[in-house]
């Protein structure tokens, strides 16, 4: 099923799944740990709605099911991490010609 | 995703010598970009450089922590970095020379909003997708 994007962060407990695996990939239950005062049951429930609107991708590893940021929508984010890593890589090319002189 | 830089050095001179070029002004304006900066904590500073589209060619700092000779720590804030991000350099003498341990971190804020920008866009096409639909079913 194909859900609106837009619907999937305007609840607060999606925005969180969403903030926690901006950090890191966890399974079902590293995301549910973090919740208090929703069952595990409400959170697989949302993760799956994020799942439907394309925003995490959930990959079974044996009896786990992982889940991650969809990555391809973030392409712009690596290409720009890439880019700081040239710019230093550069830059400490620079302090050794700089040490050199 | 890697959602931090980190770089290893060796440079073969003495720890206090790579540090005073990671340190002054003077020496960072000659590796790195002209700047402001001073060896103090909590002073803030700027990186200028020729501006670029989709930057002002201003990186805007702040010194947090240091150590002499072993660490700096500074933030870092420009271009498409809304929020401060953080770069740390850390030295150790070694036999013949110095290691650095180069790291630029903190990206999570840069992250979550192209996250949300992300989000927001296609949530829009989705909208007008759904008015426009909407509209010709009238």
């Amino acid at each position: 099923m194909n859900r609106d994007p837009f619907a999937a962060i305007a609840d607060p407990t999606r925005r969180e799944i969403i903030d926690l695996l901006a950090n890191e990939n966890l399974n079902i239950n590293q995301i549910s740990e973090h919740f208090n005062s929703v069952s595990r049951q409400a959170v697989t429930k949302q993760i799956k709605y994020l799942e439907d609107s394309g925003l995490i991708l959930i990959e079974k590893n044996g009896r786990e099911k992982f889940c991650s940021i969809s990555l391809e929508n973030l392409s712009e984010v690596n290409n720009w991490l890439m880019k700081y890593r040239e710019f230093w890589n550069r830059k400490l090319d620079n302090l050794d010609q700089y040490l050199n002189k | 995703m890697g959602k931090e830089i980190k770089i290893e050095r060796f440079y073969p001179h003495p720890i206090d010598k790579v540090w005073e070029a990671i340190s002054t002004a003077e020496a960072l304006a000659e590796w790195l970009m002209p700047n402001d900066f001073k060896l103090e904590k909590n002073h803030e500073f700027t990186f200028r450089t020729k501006p670029q589209p989709g930057f002002d060619g201003i990186v805007k700092c702040k010194v947090l922590d240091f150590e002499a000779p072993t660490k700096l720590q500074f933030t870092w804030q420009g271009g498409p970095l809304k929020k401060p991000t953080l770069v740390t350099f850390e030295l150790e003498p070694t036999k013949n020379g110095t290691h650095l341990c180069f790291s630029h971190s903190g990206f999570e804020g840069f992250i979550n909003q192209y996250i949300v920008r992300f989000i927001l866009g296609n949530g829009w096409k989705g909208l007008l997708k759904t008015s426009i639909k909407k509209y010709l079913d009238k």
